[in-house]
């Protein structure tokens, strides 16, 4: 390890220290003392008094002194990092005039906490200062170890200098306590080393010279172009006036080809790539680029003028003005000689999607004119299309296929873009991990960075507090998404730590399905379960009527939040294998369709009833909902199950499990061996099986069961009579007897719905309407009523 | 040790920096008012604003005299704005070369003015 040394008496030292003591508010009054006094002077000298003549020279020595404070002493550069072990050379100036080898921990931390770079990575990383120091209280600093550690971040970051944040990184690398703290925060000193480099770029940006753009003579010999200006967006303007964000100027590569696409072969480029890509943050990069005319080749000083189909389509008003108006577009830029025309949604141009118009028979003779730069941004998906269906067009465009960035290209960018976006609140790190996290579960219309750059944006409107934080960003998808993203708390911990109690609440027995469902959905909600997979998938087996549905809806209104959180296929509708193509019907098609209605609401149940009818080829389909959690519709878009409760229901082997229940086996017992024979009896193949979560047997219900199953039907039918503040009540006989009538073992409690339907609520209804039951009446119902004669009702006193 | 500090950077980085200044802000002058484009579109016509070449001959030579005129203008305002750059950069230099050979002198300028203001 390099031994550091730090020579307190060193030249650097001891400007560093005249700088920092001064400040900018003595620089500020030596300034106007000397403009004072060269006022005064003039006016002295003027007037025949030589005292000027002091005045004046006392005027130079502030001046000169002014000048040696404000272009030196303030700029004291560190050198490069790795060129020398000598810290009076290697640290910023105002840490340079405070440093001292024999600093404890704290002492450090304190001299750190004074710097702006600090409060900012503070801030980011909504870490507070207060809580630092007692983690540094005991700590053994070891100063060489530190600047060792410091060397090596700047060298990992690609820092040339020593910067306040660097040392900060370094204390959270080196003090265990305080990597602990980060991890507490969900944070990696990687994150908070990502936030030096933030802090490098930032600075690099604030004291770079702004650009040169040709200056006042540089369109003077160019046309005019007031159709364009009329039709389209001047993106160079934009750059020109407006600035740019931070990263634009990081596209090098993506840049160097698109120049030298437009500047080489037909002189036209076509940018691939999906939605949010960035197609048109590089047509700003490039409008910088060729404003600046570096690297530009003969489009220096060129413009970019973005064309939109919408607008030229909005403004025609006879059949042919599309066409005069676009050649009349073109026409102008190329006679102003100096525009590159882009068009976005390029396939909007010829012919494809909502609103599209086809221009190919006016744009084939341009491009193979080459006399205009022309740049189109398509999707892949467009650009395969045009590439079968216009062949000689596509033959005259550059294809420039754009890749997503990387995870941390992406996070660069957001962090860049949150500055602009953040507006009176701070966005944390968390926030820009999350939106990167949950923009790719939640936002897949769309690719990085947009999608995640859309979710922030999002996010911007749900602050916390100060911050736009963590929180904010799952608000914000909450709220788009009807999703539960947030740590479960309160209430809802209470009922996810109590689901089997609340399941019990509206359904009989079943305890070992329950209990399976309950711990499947704990696990999700608490983020244990794999995320690339539905949050669950069950396959319900048992006889009908035994409550499979029931506690699909349970699920649905304690897990979902509403009974009607169901997405239910009958799959015996889908027993031939053309109902495959309408399982696949995409939004266009069948906006009613399953895969639109899971796309508008993905977290929900999804109920397969009767999955054993279906045809195999909608199982294998399946397969790949259960493995991957999404499904591809027809035009290739995919709909995301990963939030959606996957439930089979299947009849299938109930009259074996009758069997095994009536020979006094507990269903752990048999599960196995059931499981095995369904498959080799060929009712379902293994893999299917094999994909659910669990495989969940419903039991039989007893006679007794079916009294609990009664009471909650007629807790069901006051519900309904609320409205009219009448209540009604069953006598155990009046239970025993409903059981006795409806019992049917192969039909389990669904007969009990009729039953109590016929005999209960037609007794209710009869009442209502001989005025035998007034609001406020408890209606008690026995045996013998149940048969037909009139019940008493207890009227309040 | 500071005044020798301050001795070296006036006599050395800080005379530097000066003159690099006084280049930067000449350069800056010239740039902005496009002084490589003025001269390498002299002659090109005023934004353009020549009639499209027509079928007819009487077309052709309306063309060719908007186009004469055109280049005129062009040839005017472009000369103008020259004569305006080079006036500009000719007062920078003038002033600030005279600050550059002033410098030096500047350290000492200050205490013999106060000095003689007060001895005369």
């Amino acid at each position: 390890m390099n031994h550091y040394s730090f020579n307190p008496h060193a030249l650097r030292v001891a400007k560093a220290k005249i700088a920092t003591g001064l400040g900018p508010a003595i620089e500020r009054i030596l300034q106007i003392t000397a403009i004072l006094l060269l006022v005064s002077a003039a006016a002295l000298i003027a007037t025949g008094h030589h005292q000027g003549f002091s005045l004046g020279g006392l005027m130079i020595m502030l001046l000169t002194s002014f000048l040696w404070l404000h272009r030196d002493l303030d700029h004291l550069p560190p050198v490069a990092v790795g060129s020398t072990t000598a810290l009076d050379q290697l640290l910023p100036p105002k840490l340079t005039a405070v440093y001292r080898p024999t600093m404890t921990a704290t002492e450090l931390w304190n001299m750190l906490t004074g710097n702006w770079e600090t409060g900012f990575l503070m801030l980011r990383f909504a870490l507070k200062p207060e809580t630092i120091t007692p983690n540094l209280a005991g700590w053994q600093l070891n100063h060489d170890e530190l600047w060792a550690e410091v060397e090596r971040l700047c060298q990992a970051n690609n820092q040339t200098h020593v910067s306040a944040a660097v040392i900060v990184c370094a204390f959270f690398t080196l003090n265990p306590q305080l990597a602990a703290q980060l991890t507490t925060a969900k944070l990696t000193p990687e994150d908070l080393g990502e936030g030096a480099r933030w802090l490098a770029r930032l600075d690099a940006y604030e004291h770079a010279v702004r650009p040169l753009y040709g200056g006042i003579a540089r369109d003077w010999a160019a046309g005019f172009t007031p159709l364009l200006a009329r039709f389209g967006t001047n993106l160079s303007h934009e750059v020109e006036y407006a600035g740019q964000h931070l990263s634009i100027r990081e596209r090098t590569n993506q840049l160097d080809a698109l120049v030298t696409g437009l500047n080489n072969g037909g002189g036209s480029v076509i940018l691939v790539g999906e939605p949010g890509i960035g197609k048109s943050a590089l047509l700003l990069g490039l409008a910088d680029r060729l404003l600046q005319g570096i690297e530009s080749g003969g489009l220096k000083h060129h413009q970019i003028m973005s064309l939109s189909a919408s607008v030229i389509l909005s403004s025609a008003q006879g059949p042919g003005d599309i066409e005069n108006i676009v050649l009349g577009l073109f026409d102008e830029a190329v006679r102003a000689g100096n525009i590159v025309v882009a068009l976005d949604e390029a396939q909007l141009f010829f012919g494809e999607g909502t609103g599209a118009v086809n221009l190919s028979q006016i744009l084939l003779p341009i491009l193979q004119q080459r006399s205009l730069k022309l740049v189109l941004a398509v999707t892949p998906g467009d650009w395969q299309r045009l590439k079968a269906t216009n062949t000689a067009m596509a033959s005259l465009l550059t294809p420039l296929v754009l890749a997503e960035p990387t995870e941390i290209e992406v996070m660069r960018e957001l962090a860049d873009r949150a500055l602009t976006l953040e507006r009176d609140h701070i966005t944390t790190w968390s926030a820009l991990l999350e939106a990167y996290r949950l923009s790719g579960r939640y936002l897949d219309d769309e690719a990085y960075p947009g999608r995640a750059l859309k979710l922030l944006e999002a996010a911007c409107n749900f602050p916390d507090g100060s911050f736009i934080s963590e929180r904010s960003v799952q608000q914000a998808v909450e709220s788009q998404f009807g999703v539960k993203v947030q740590q479960a708390s309160g209430a809802e911990s209470d009922v996810l730590l109590h689901l089997e109690d609340k399941i019990h609440e509206r359904m009989i027995n079943q305890t070992r399905a329950v209990s399976v469902i309950a711990n499947a959905l704990r696990r999700a909600r608490a983020g244990v379960a794999n995320p690339r997979r539905p949050i669950g998938s069950f396959l319900f087996l048992g006889p009908t009527g035994v409550g499979k549905t029931e506690l699909a809806k349970s699920i649905a209104a304690l897990y979902f939040g509403a009974e009607d959180s169901i997405i239910r296929l009958d799959m015996s509708e889908y027993q031939q294998v053309a109902d495959v193509d309408r399982i696949l019907e995409s939004a266009a098609q069948n906006p009613a369709g399953f895969l639109p209605r899971v796309h508008q609401n993905p977290f929900t149940v999804v109920l397969f009833d009767e999955i054993e009818k279906a045809h195999p080829n909608i199982l294998n389909l399946l397969l790949q909902l259960l493995d991957e959690g999404n499904l591809t519709d027809l035009e290739n878009r995919p709909t995301s199950f990963k939030d959606a409760i996957i439930i089979a229901t299947s009849n299938a082997g109930s009259d074996e499990i009758r069997e095994h229940i009536e020979a006094g086996e507990e269903l752990e017992n048999f599960e196995e061996q059931f499981t095995n024979d369904l498959i080799s009896s060929g009712a379902f193949r293994p893999e299917l099986l094999n994909r659910f979560d669990e495989i969940v047997l419903f039991r039989p219900l007893k006679p007794e069961e079916l009294g609990q199953v009664v009471k909650l039907m007629i807790t069901e039918v006051n519900k309904t009579l609320a409205n009219q503040k009448i209540n009604v009540t069953l006598t155990e006989d009046a239970v025993a007897q409903l059981v006795e009538a409806g019992y049917d073992p192969r039909l389990g409690a669904r007969p009990m719905r009729r039953m109590v339907q016929r005999r209960v609520e037609d007794a209710v209804a009869g009442m209502i309407l001989r005025g035998d039951a007034k609001p406020g009446d408890t209606i008690t119902l026995d045996a013998e009523h149940l048969a037909g004669s009139p019940p008493p009702s207890d009227t309040p006193a | 040790m500071l005044v020798v500090a301050f001795i070296q950077w006036w006599y050395g980085p800080g005379w530097n920096d000066a003159a690099r200044r006084l280049k930067n802000h000449i350069r800056t002058t010239y740039l902005s008012f496009s002084i490589p484009i003025l001269l390498a579109t002299l002659f090109e016509p005023w934004k353009r604003i020549i009639s499209p070449p027509g079928a007819s001959l009487q077309d052709k030579f309306r063309a060719l005299g908007d186009n004469a005129i055109s280049r005129a203008v062009g040839f005017t305002v472009r000369v103008m704005v020259l004569i305006a750059a080079v006036a500009t950069i000719l007062f920078y230099a003038v002033f600030g070369g005279l600050l550059l050979i002033l410098w030096p002198f500047l350290p000492i300028l200050g205490p013999v003015m106060v000095v003689g203001g007060l001895v005369l």
